[in-house]
């Protein structure tokens, strides 16, 4: 047996493959997978969930959402709010709403006014003490206001605005819809890639930029939706978009930013808000100022505040 | 906001990691080839014995080991492959690499005690770094390569 020294010509154990070549390749497989299965189970979710019934509805959320507290002590403010919000579910059956909603949201709301009527139930106003100027809706009719958002609001019809637009989220059941869009990524997530967080990371960050949009389609919804209860409570539009304005004003955000945002600019709300009311001739009338209870209100009584 | 910060971090991550794995491999290759070159008059071979048992005057055990670590993009592109299935190329340059590096020490060694030969060469591979549930936290494996070293005697 003889030996003679040489080194191999080349290498069979390495594949001749440009990393980053297989990268996107792999990549755009990937996500373009997710996306069809992903956007095919939203499609579906938001079709069950769009049409379950209220008391499904109740059933599903008394699982796994806390029983909210009753106020116990309601501040003077959390009254006047409940009972604007009272007033405004009454407008509920009234053509001037009806006239700007498709056929869906009426029959939709034809539903929740009748379970609401047979159980006797009524949504209920919260206040929580945040700086944040913002409101919630939650399943099962509970409203959130954050105290930030009632020391900026200074007309009854704007308070009334922000409600209805609540409001509207309920009947529109955006509520639930992002709920059942959460769960499917969630499941998606760790069935593909067993919870792996780089690549699971990775993927579910571009999703949820592509999520945003859906997210701004029901904003616009549940503007025109508390537009038409505005109009159908006091007779005009006056105020519709005082608080967006004031916003506005505020935080003054750089134009692209929207792209990455669950709310549509306020820029684009007013002009579109403002489009409507030209368009079904509401007119502005005079907006009612609000009472003393929301002067100076900082501390709410601390039974009626969700911690 | 924070989505796109989140996602440029990454990508920043995934970027920084393929030219700094790449460089690497190169820098490592280029050391491998080196040593291997000079070692080539020393064989190394699988073979259990020599033809002529009586020439060999000493023998010894000689052995080389190394661990080497995935870098982030190909731990990305295993775990990409890993929905698909198929051959993780990103892993072959790897343990390539840790093979030759692991013959080389060996054959350091052997050279060092003034072998002529290695007879009865093998290897092992293990994964290290894994922790209890499976999920490797450092992605990182040996090579280790042992065989037998002889001193031939001098006519």
């Amino acid at each position: 047996m003889k030996f003679t020294p040489r080194l191999p010509e080349k290498n069979v154990n390495v594949s001749k493959v440009n990393p980053l070549k297989e990268f996107f390749v792999l990549s755009a497989g990937i996500i373009g997978i997710i996306f069809i299965v992903y956007f095919t189970l939203g499609m579906a979710l938001e079709y069950v969930v769009a049409n379950m019934p209220v008391k499904t509805e109740l059933t599903l959320v008394s699982f796994f959402a806390k029983k909210f507290p009753e106020p116990v002590n309601p501040s003077p403010a959390q009254k006047s709010s409940q009972k604007i919000m009272d007033s405004l579910v009454s407008h509920l059956s009234d053509e001037v709403l009806f006239q700007i909603l498709d056929i869906d949201t009426r029959r939709q709301i034809d539903e929740v006014v009748q379970y609401m009527f047979d159980n006797e139930l009524k949504f209920k106003v919260y206040i929580l003490d945040s700086e944040s100027a913002n409101a919630l809706a939650f399943p099962g009719g509970h409203v959130v206001l954050f105290r930030g958002l009632l020391n900026e609001v200074e007309s009854e019809n704007e308070l009334a605005m922000i409600l209805a637009h609540e409001l509207g989220h309920y009947v529109h059941r955006d509520h639930l819809k992002g709920l059942g869009r959460g769960l499917v990524l969630v499941a998606l997530s760790s069935i593909l890639l067993g919870g792996d967080s780089t690549v699971t990371n990775f993927i579910m960050n571009t999703l949820n930029t592509a999520n945003l949009r859906f997210s701004r389609a029901n904003e616009a919804a549940a503007d025109q939706f508390a537009l038409g209860l505005l109009v159908a409570k006091y007779g005009h539009a006056a105020s519709a978009t005082d608080f967006f304005e004031r916003m506005l004003k505020k935080e003054n955000m750089p134009e692209f930013t929207k792209y990455f945002s669950t709310h549509p600019h306020h820029r684009d709300r007013i002009k579109w808000i403002n489009k409507k009311i030209e368009l079904n001739d509401y007119g502005l009338g005079k907006a009612i100022p609000l009472g003393d209870e929301f002067k100076g209100f900082t501390e709410p009584d601390d039974k009626t505040v969700l911690k | 906001m924070g989505d796109l910060i989140n996602l440029g971090l990454m990508f920043l991550v995934v970027v920084f990691a393929y030219v700094f794995g790449t460089l690497m491999e190169e820098e490592h290759y280029a050391h491998i080839k080196k040593g291997e070159k000079d070692f080539v008059t020393l064989p190394a071979v699988t073979s259990k014995n020599i033809e002529n048992i009586d020439q060999i005057q000493e023998v010894q055990l000689v052995h080389g080991s190394v661990v080497i670590s995935l870098d982030y993009f190909k731990r990305i592109l295993a775990g990409l492959r890993n929905v698909f299935g198929g051959r993780i190329k990103s892993y072959e340059t790897l343990l390539d690499r840790g093979r030759r590096e692991a013959i080389l020490r060996m054959k350091g060694q052997a050279r060092k005690w003034g072998a002529d030969m290695i007879l009865n060469m093998r290897f092992e591979t293990s994964s290290i770094g894994m922790v209890a549930k499976g999920n490797s936290t450092i992605g990182c494996f040996e090579v280790f390569a042992y065989g037998t070293a002889i001193k031939l005697k001098k006519d």
